[in-house]
C-alpha cells in the first residue's frame, strides 16, 4: 500500500506562509518557525470550529498530517474535519490520526467513542442527560 | 502418507461450528485438533487495528486479510472472491480463528416451524428433514452454549419452554419509541434475543454499550466462537492457525484418509484422523470438496448428487433509513436489540418470502457510514463553528435506521465453484460464485420497502431512503445441502456426507432453505446435534 503523503517542514513552512492561510488568518504576523506555525493553526482551528478548548498536542499531530497544497476551501474542509473526526484526508484516502480525541463522540449521546464501553448495562434506555 | 499432524478426530475451520464441535468432543474426552486457514488473533490487536482503521466501520477492516488465506471485502467484491453474475454476491466473512462471530451482531433466533416445511406449506424450495420438535432441545442448548439473552415471553414464530439463559437486554429509548409508535399497528415490536451478556454470564461482563458488535466487541460480552476455542483447548483439543486444507484424500474404500494443506510459506503438510470434519463455513467448505475431485471423486468429494456448491443463498436485505422529527438517540447500546418478527410467516408465503424487520440503534452507520460521513456532508454544506455543532448533533440524535433480511429461495444455478484458473497467491483455486436475485427476492424487497415506509411514517421522519438493490445479508447457506436421500442433498441429517461415513460437514451449508432466523443459531443447535453421531462413528 502507498504511504499518505508526507508532509515534511519545509513544505509545510512553505504552505504555512502561503496564500490560503493568510486568507483564513488575515493580519497574522507570518513569524516564521514550528511554534508559530502551531498558534496559527490552533487560531484557525478556534475561529472553525467555534471552541476555545482544543488540545494543543493534538493540534500538533493534526498539523503534521494536514496535506499542503490544497485550496483554501480544502484547508478549511480538511481542518474541520480533523478535529471532528481525528481522520485527515490524503490522496490515498483518511488516515488516523486520533480515535478517542475526535470531537464528534459527544454529538454520539455518550463521552467514550462509538467502540469503546460507553456506560453501565442498560444506560442506553434514557436520553443522554 | 505421513502426517504432520494427528488426531482421532480432525476438524477444519475454527468458527461457531467447528471450536463448538471441538469443545464437546474434548469434554468427552475425544483426541481433537482444529485446522483454520487464517491467523489467530487477539481482542486487544483486533481492537488496535479497528482504532486504528479510517474504515473502522467496515467488518473486514478489523481483522487481518492474510495473504494465505484472503478474505471477501464488502467495497471490492472481485478481491478474493470472482463474480460470475448476473448479480453480485458481495458478502464478507472472515478466515481467521474463531471465524465470523468476531463481527457477528449476535442475533439470536430460532427457524419457526414453518421455516422448515416451506415446500409443504407453499409448494417452494424444500422442506428440512428435521422437524421443528427435534430441533428444539438442540435450540435450548445452543441458546445456554452461546449466552442468549430474551425475553422468554415473547412470540417470535418459534415456541419455546422455559426462560433464555439471560433476560433480555433492556431496550433502547429509541425502541420505546418504536413500540409506542408501532401499538395499534400489524407490527409487533419485541425484543431480538441475542448472544449478548444482559448480566454476568459464563464468566464474561454484562454489555457496556459500546455499539460496535460490528465490527468488534470491546469487552467480550458478545459470543464470539473464541470462547469454545478456547474451552477446546482447555479440554485438550489443540488449534493450530494458518494451516489452509486445499484437500480431502480417499481410500480405496471411498472412506476419508487424510487432509492435505499448505503453510503461509507454500509448504505442504497432512493431516491423519480417524474421523474428519469440515467447518469452514458455506464458500470454503464446499471449494473443499469440489477442489478434492479424482479417480475415487470424479465431481469432487461427497458431490455424488452434483449438489455441493449449489444452492447458495444469502438473506437479501433491504435498508430504509430517515431523520426521525424528534431525537432517538441512535449510537447508544448494542448495535439492534428489538425487531419486528411476525412478518416472517403468513398465507402470502407462496408469493413472497418472510422476512424480519430490525430496529438499528447505531443510526446511518451501516448505510451511508455515519457519524464520520455525516459530520463530512455537513461541513460540505459550507457550515462551521457553532452551527456546525449544533447541526451534527442535531442530525446524530435523529437518524433512523431499519432493515429488513428476507428468505431467498434455493436455486441450483445459484452456486460456488472452485475456480483452477484463478488461483490466489498459495495456488489455491478462488470461489467463483454465479449469482442470481429471482422475482420472489424482488417481490420481498417491494413487500419490505412498504413496510418500512409504514413504520417509518408512525415513528414521524422525514422521506425514507431505501437501497434500491438487494444488499448483502452476509447470511451464507445452502451449499452442501442436508437431506434423507442422497441423490437429492450431500449430508443426511446427523451432517455426515452420505457417501463417507468418517466425514462430517458442518455449517449453514446444510440448511435446505435459508428461512427468516439468523443462521448462527441454527449453526451451533446442528453443530451439537452431530455430536452423539460423531461419537458413534468413532466408536464403530
Amino acid at each position: 500500500m502507498k504511504r499518505p503523503r508526507s508532509v515534511g517542514p519545509s513544505r509545510r513552512q512553505v504552505a504555512l506562509g502561503g496564500a490560503a492561510f493568510c486568507a483564513l488568518l488575515t493580519g497574522a504576523p507570518g513569524a516564521p518557525g514550528a511554534a508559530a506555525d502551531l498558534a496559527r493553526y490552533l487560531e484557525i482551528s478556534r475561529r472553525l470550529t467555534g471552541r476555545e478548548d482544543l488540545d494543543s498536542a493534538l493540534g500538533a499531530r493534526y498539523l503534521e498530517a494536514l496535506p499542503t497544497d490544497a485550496s483554501l476551501d480544502s484547508l478549511k474542509r480538511d481542518i474541520l474535519l480533523q478535529w471532528y473526526t481525528g481522520l485527515t484526508p490524503t490522496p490515498e484516502g483518511p488516515r488516523v490520526v486520533t480515535y478517542e480525541g475526535a470531537l464528534l463522540w459527544p454529538a454520539t449521546g455518550a463521552d467514550q467513542p462509538i467502540g469503546s464501553c460507553r456506560g453501565v448495562t442498560g444506560f442506553w434506555s434514557e436520553p443522554p442527560a | 502418507m505421513s502426517a504432520d499432524l494427528t488426531a482421532d478426530v480432525a476438524i477444519v475451520g475454527a468458527g461457531v461450528a467447528g471450536a463448538l464441535t471441538a469443545a464437546k468432543l474434548a469434554e468427552q474426552g475425544v483426541d481433537t485438533l482444529v485446522v483454520d486457514a487464517g491467523p489467530r488473533i487477539t481482542r486487544e490487536t483486533a481492537l488496535e487495528t479497528y482504532r486504528a482503521s479510517p474504515e473502522r466501520l467496515l467488518p473486514g477492516a478489523t481483522y487481518p486479510n492474510a495473504r494465505h488465506a484472503p478474505h471477501p471485502l464488502l467495497r471490492e467484491p472481485d478481491f478474493y472472491l470472482v463474480q460470475e453474475g448476473p448479480d453480485p454476491f458481495a458478502v464478507s466473512y472472515q478466515r481467521i480463528v474463531g471465524g465470523t462471530t468476531w463481527h457477528w451482531e449476535a442475533t439470536c433466533l430460532r427457524m419457526t416451524p414453518s421455516d422448515l416445511r416451506l415446500k409443504s406449506e407453499t409448494g417452494l424450495g424444500a422442506d428440512w428433514p428435521l422437524s421443528y420438535q427435534e430441533l428444539a432441545p438442540w435450540y435450548d442448548e445452543a441458546e445456554r452454549e452461546l449466552g442468549v439473552a430474551g425475553d422468554g415471553k415473547a412470540d417470535l414464530g418459534a415456541p419455546r419452554t422455559g426462560a433464555y439463559p439471560m433476560p433480555g437486554m433492556a431496550l433502547s429509548y429509541m425502541d420505546q419509541q418504536f413500540a409506542k409508535a408501532l401499538a395499534g399497528s400489524s407490527y409487533r415490536l419485541v425484543t431480538t434475543p441475542a448472544a449478548r451478556n444482559s448480566v454476568a454470564y459464563g464468566g464474561r461482563v454484562s454489555c457496556c454499550g459500546a455499539n460496535s458488535c460490528v465490527p468488534i466487541c470491546p469487552s467480550g460480552a458478545k459470543y464470539d466462537a473464541m470462547i469454545h476455542v478456547e474451552a477446546a483447548e482447555r479440554a485438550g483439543a489443540r488449534v493450530f492457525a494458518d494451516r489452509v486444507v486445499h484437500r480431502v484424500e480417499l481410500d480405496p474404500e471411498r472412506r476419508v484418509a487424510g487432509l492435505a494443506f499448505k503453510r503461509p510459506d507454500g509448504s505442504e503438510g497432512a493431516i491423519a484422523a480417524k474421523l474428519y470434519v469440515l467447518a469452514a463455513h458455506a464458500i470454503e467448505t464446499p471449494k473443499i470438496l469440489l477442489m478434492s475431485r479424482g479417480e475415487r471423486a470424479p465431481k469432487g468429494v461427497a458431490n455424488g448428487s452434483g449438489l455441493v456448491g449449489r444452492n447458495l443463498m444469502d438473506h437479501p436485505y433491504k435498508m430504509s433509513w430517515a431523520l426521525a422529527e424528534q431525537p432517538q438517540w441512535p449510537y447508544r447500546g448494542p448495535m439492534t436489540l428489538s425487531s419486528i418478527e411476525n412478518t416472517r410467516w403468513g398465507d402470502w408465503r407462496s408469493e413472497r418470502p418472510g422476512y424480519r424487520i430490525a430496529i438499528y440503534n447505531n443510526g446511518w452507520a451501516i448505510p451511508t457510514g455515519a457519524p464520520i460521513a455525516t459530520v463530512e456532508a455537513l461541513i460540505d454544506q459550507g457550515l462551521e463553528g457553532e452551527a456546525l455543532a449544533r447541526a451534527i448533533g442535531d442530525q446524530l440524535s435523529r437518524q433512523v435506521m431499519i432493515g429488513a433480511m428476507t428468505e431467498q429461495l434455493p436455486d441450483p444455478e445459484n452456486r460456488i465453484e472452485a475456480d483452477f484458473e484463478r488461483p490466489d497467491a498459495l495456488g489455491i483455486p478462488r470461489p467463483k460464485i454465479t449469482f442470481r436475485f429471482d422475482d420472489y427476492t424482488h417481490r420481498g424487497m417491494a413487500a419490505a420497502e412498504r413496510a418500512h415506509e409504514e413504520i417509518l411514517g408512525r415513528l414521524g421522519t422525514d422521506q425514507p431512503r431505501h437501497t434500491p438493490e438487494p444488499a448483502a445479508g452476509n447470511h451464507i447457506m445452502g451449499t452442501t445441502r442436508m437431506g434423507d436421500d442422497p441423490k437429492t442433498s450431500v449430508v443426511d441429517r446427523s451432517l455426515r456426507a452420505h457417501e463417507h461415513p468418517n466425514l462430517f460437514l458442518l455449517g449453514s451449508g446444510a440448511f435446505p432453505t435459508g428461512g427468516t432466523a439468523n443462521p448462527t443459531l441454527t449453526i451451533a443447535a446442528l453443530s451439537l446435534r452431530a455430536v452423539a453421531p460423531i461419537l458413534a462413528q468413532l466408536a464403530d
